[in-house]
């Protein structure tokens, strides 16, 4: 068969998220650390506190980017949290069958103290509102952080990378990320386009506006989140506030509809992809971030800290 | 069911440098919108070869002398980013039929393997050597011994690997997974019932 077998890197997230950090940030902030190419033969097995207290929804926005992390695959494994997701879902199994179904996943999950190819621990704390400055998901770093320069790549590699990823982007090497004007921002995609995502937005953009000259666009993943949203009247939050609310779809992620940029506009996205043209103009640009980073640079015009914007007290 | 047997690819070559080359560079997501993969191979890295008005810009693709180029030479991680097939059957639909690379993304590998194009890894300073072959006479034949694992361009013999469970497949014939996954249909049943999972 053309499928070998997968080696299993264990990625452990311990300890508590910081306020304003979300599901996003921790894939993004994972793969700033493994590197794009970091999961080339493994599947990746996500662990500890962070991922057993996570919702399946924000199970979904990280196990989406294992690809950007080189991944074949990425999982967490099935507990209570996934059973009570699935239970009474239309095409969950019931009754007896249910049983069956839960004592069969559970048989699926890794054995404590299984042996692993590899096992990564991250502190929790050390994870910060994370945004890419480049043209792969791998060029990221902290909103608090700059640009890198290349004349202090390690290698000859690293320097070509950073030089084309800023030629491309249009940013200066040493520059704060933060405050780099945008001109479009995308609230969407299968990353982060769920009602969990929508819901935590609504909250912080009630009696806000989108800045003059941005255009900010709320698309919700599927149909299913769409209805939801429009019966919750989530909907109309993000109007109130300036965005165009979309029927569902991937709009902006990829730029298969007429929602594209338009020259070397900037976006700023809750997708999963910052790839040159990826967005549907040629010179587009793409800074990834959390939905809630989205909703920060859409309110400000430019690249924000969505804890400063929004008031989110750090502990 | 048994499809044809790839143990050898010859033909010219074309060298695309940089690393991180990305699935969007391969084929931009714009094209994406076909429904069958035909015509896909004339929108190959379309942004990298054609301005915004549709004239070219200078790409080793758009040189007549490599026209016809079967073999692709490029970096670190090519095929990053998507998982649609759309890439490699840009590729194939263009002519190429094998990349040699110093590494490869892993569904771009897998999905270029299941279309019988293979994906062969080799030294950074190999690559250059056959790129420098290749620059110095464009007509070079490069050949690709997938079962032995080896280039041979302008004289020289350079040892490549190419993954064992895909050279397996590939020199066997056997790089239809869903062909293979119907036909060992009752192995695969006979697998299950012994996996403790399975049977719960």
């Amino acid at each position: 068969m053309a499928l070998g077998k997968l080696k299993v890197r264990r990625i452990e997230v311990n300890g508590r998220l910081s306020p304003g950090v979300y599901a996003k940030d921790v894939i993004l902030h994972i793969i700033c650390t493994l590197g794009v190419n970091g999961g080339t033969g493994y599947a990746y097995e996500y662990a500890g506190d962070v991922f057993d207290r996570f919702s399946m929804e924000e199970r979904m926005t990280v196990c989406n980017m294992s690809i950007e992390g080189g991944a074949r695959v990425g999982y967490v494994n099935p507990d209570e949290t996934t059973f009570a997701y699935l239970k009474g879902r239309p095409y969950s199994p019931k009754g007896a069958e249910w049983d069956a179904a839960v004592a069969r996943w559970r048989a699926v999950a890794s054995d404590t103290g299984c042996a692993y190819d590899d096992v990564v621990r991250i502190d929790a704390a050390d994870i910060a509102p994370t945004v890419t400055w480049g043209i792969n998901p791998g060029q990221g770093l902290p909103i608090t952080g700059t640009v890198p320069d290349p004349a202090r790549a390690k290698t000859p590699d690293e320097k070509a990378s950073i030089e084309e990823a800023l030629a491309y982007m249009k940013l200066r090497p040493g520059a704060p990320i933060k405050g780099t004007r945008i001109d479009v921002a995308f609230l969407g995609s299968c990353t982060n386009g769920r009602l969990s995502d929508f819901q935590e937005v609504a909250r912080f953009i009630k009696g806000r506006r989108v800045a003059p000259g941005v255009k900010a666009i709320a698309v919700p993943g599927s149909q299913a989140v769409g209805l939801l949203c429009a019966e919750l009247g989530i909907d109309k939050v993000f109007r109130d506030a300036g965005f165009e609310w979309r029927s569902a779809g991937c709009s902006m992620c990829l730029a298969m509809n007429p929602d594209k940029l338009v020259g070397d506009q900037l976006c700023a996205s809750s997708s999963n992809r910052n790839f040159k043209g990826r967005q549907g103009s040629p010179t587009g640009r793409t800074i990834l971030m959390s939905p809630i980073m989205v909703a920060a640079a859409a309110v400000t015009g430019s690249v924000a800290d969505a804890r400063e914007v929004f008031g989110v007290s750090a502990n | 069911m048994a499809l044809e047997k790839i143990t050898r690819i010859a033909g010219r070559a074309v060298h695309i440098p940089g690393n991180d080359i990305d699935t969007d560079r391969i084929i931009p997501a714009r094209f994406m919108k076909c429904v069958t993969f035909d015509g896909l191979g004339e929108y190959l890295f379309y942004d990298m070869r054609r301005n915004a008005d549709g004239s070219e810009k200078p790409h080793p693709l758009n040189d007549p002398a490599h026209k016809g180029a079967a073999i692709l030479l490029s970096g670190v991680n090519f095929g990053c980013g998507s998982s649609r097939e759309h890439a490699p059957q840009a590729l194939q639909k263009h002519g190429i039929r094998a990349v040699i690379a110093e590494g490869f993304a892993e569904i771009f590998l897998g999905n270029s393997t299941t279309l019988g194009m293979p994906c062969v890894s080799a030294s950074r300073g190999d690559i250059e050597r056959i790129a420098a072959a290749v620059k110095a006479d464009p007509a070079t034949e490069v050949v690709i011994d997938v079962a032995n694992q080896t280039v041979s361009f302008a004289g020289q013999t350079i040892a490549v690997s190419v993954r064992d469970s895909a050279r397996d497949a590939l020199v066997n014939g056997r790089w239809d997974p869903i062909g293979e996954l119907i036909e060992g249909a009752g192995n695969a049943a006979k697998v299950a019932s012994q996996l403790r999972y399975m049977s719960a």
